[in-house]
């Protein structure tokens, strides 16, 4: 394939570009440059943290840390019939199942084995995801003991039509990178 | 000083360094349609697309001292903010509602494959819009438009062979910025 047949290629092949609204240019900067202008609608955004980051931070960790704990030390039995399970696999043989448990009052269990995941550092958290639509759904986030393994318990909605799933890195304050996916 | 010569990375040094609002400006104008579009096919929904691509552009400004030459293309670093500023609008938490269970789920793209995708459309859309404005409009009729040659020379009232030339011309301009490599 010639360079310009593969230019006409990605020209095809990218959706056609959408015409930016003629107001944005000066929204923008004011909202860049200058004093931010009211906005028309509110943006969904990060919560900005009174404190820093480290309130963020030790709160995540907290949580991830409870929840490890309240489920790991009872092993990888899970309490409730599995009815399907997803494997993950990452880099450098890390790797995780998801067992998926009966619809129970609108809710569904799930059990997320991670294994050969090290600790995240200081800062970071695991967070495992399920695409929706088009949405991605956070499902649990969760740190991985020194043994680099974790077991999590979550719950799904009820009639949720779900993709696939994954689990990010995820920095505090923004920035993550996938380390697991559904093999 | 001529501003619409620097290259998009010495611009975004100059946004970091000077806090320069005309070198934003045309950074804003030679990204904000890749921008935008990216915003609106990400969100599936162009109405909360002007608070975020307006949110974007304001990321742009605030976070342009992160950005460092050495780790990447100031494309790549613009595509990263727009990308992590619509999904951050879409990220929701599981929330409890009563329902059928789950239904299997489709093998749809990995995030990454996704993301990949929208990262060529949006090196696309942004380097169409750098093309001279005679050698721009034929491209996206031609392309975007879906018109063929004749139609675009009638459309254009302009020759049959301008058409040609001026596609030819395009394509080769587009060839040599698309045919470098994205660190």
């Amino acid at each position: 394939m010639s360079d310009l047949e593969r230019i006409e290629r990605m020209l095809r092949e990218a959706p056609a570009p959408v015409d930016v609204p003629d107001a944005l240019e000066a929204v923008a900067r004011r909202a860049a440059v200058g004093d931010r202008p009211a906005p028309v609608r509110a943006v969904r955004s990060r919560p900005r943290w009174p404190f820093g980051r480290l309130l963020p931070a030790a709160a995540v960790m907290a949580a991830a840390a409870a929840a490890t704990l309240l489920i790991g030390v009872g092993g990888r039995t899970p309490p409730f019939a599995v009815s399907s399970s997803l494997a993950m696999t990452g880099p450098a043989g890390a790797s995780a199942t998801v067992d998926f448990g009966p619809a129970d009052g609108g809710t569904r269990p799930i059990l997320l084995h991670v294994r050969g995941l090290a600790p995240a550092p200081a800062g970071r958290y695991y967070e495992m995801w399920m695409r929706v639509g088009t949405d991605a759904v956070s499902v649990a986030t969760f740190n991985t003991g020194t043994s680099g393994t974790a077991t999590v318990r979550a719950s799904l909605a009820g009639g949720m039509s779900w993709r696939s799933c994954w689990v990010t890195l995820e920095r505090v304050g923004g920035g993550h990178r996938t380390v697991l996916r559904a093999a | 000083m001529d501003l619409g010569g620097l290259s998009d990375e010495q611009l975004l040094e100059r946004v970091a360094e000077r806090r320069d609002a005309d070198a934003f400006a045309v950074l804003y104008r030679r990204y904000a349609r890749a921008v935008y579009s990216l915003v609106v096919r990400l969100l599936r929904d162009s109405a909360t697309a002007d608070d975020v691509a307006q949110e974007a552009f304001a990321s742009v400004w605030r976070a342009a001292r992160g950005y460092r030459r050495e780790r990447g293309s100031a494309a790549g670093w613009l595509f990263a903010i727009a990308r992590n500023a619509a999904i951050d609008t879409t990220r929701t938490r599981v929330a409890l509602v009563v329902g059928e269970p789950p239904d299997e789920p489709d093998p749809g793209p990995l995030p990454d494959d996704e993301a990949i995708a929208e990262m060529e459309a949006f090196r696309v859309h942004a380097a169409v819009d750098a093309l001279p404005a005679r050698e721009r409009e034929v491209i996206e009729l031609a392309y975007y438009g879906g018109l063929s040659q004749s139609e675009v020379a009638d459309r254009l009232d302009i020759p049959l062979g301008t058409v040609k030339t001026r596609t030819r011309t395009g394509l080769q301009r587009l060839a040599g910025v698309l045919g470098q490599e994205e660190p």
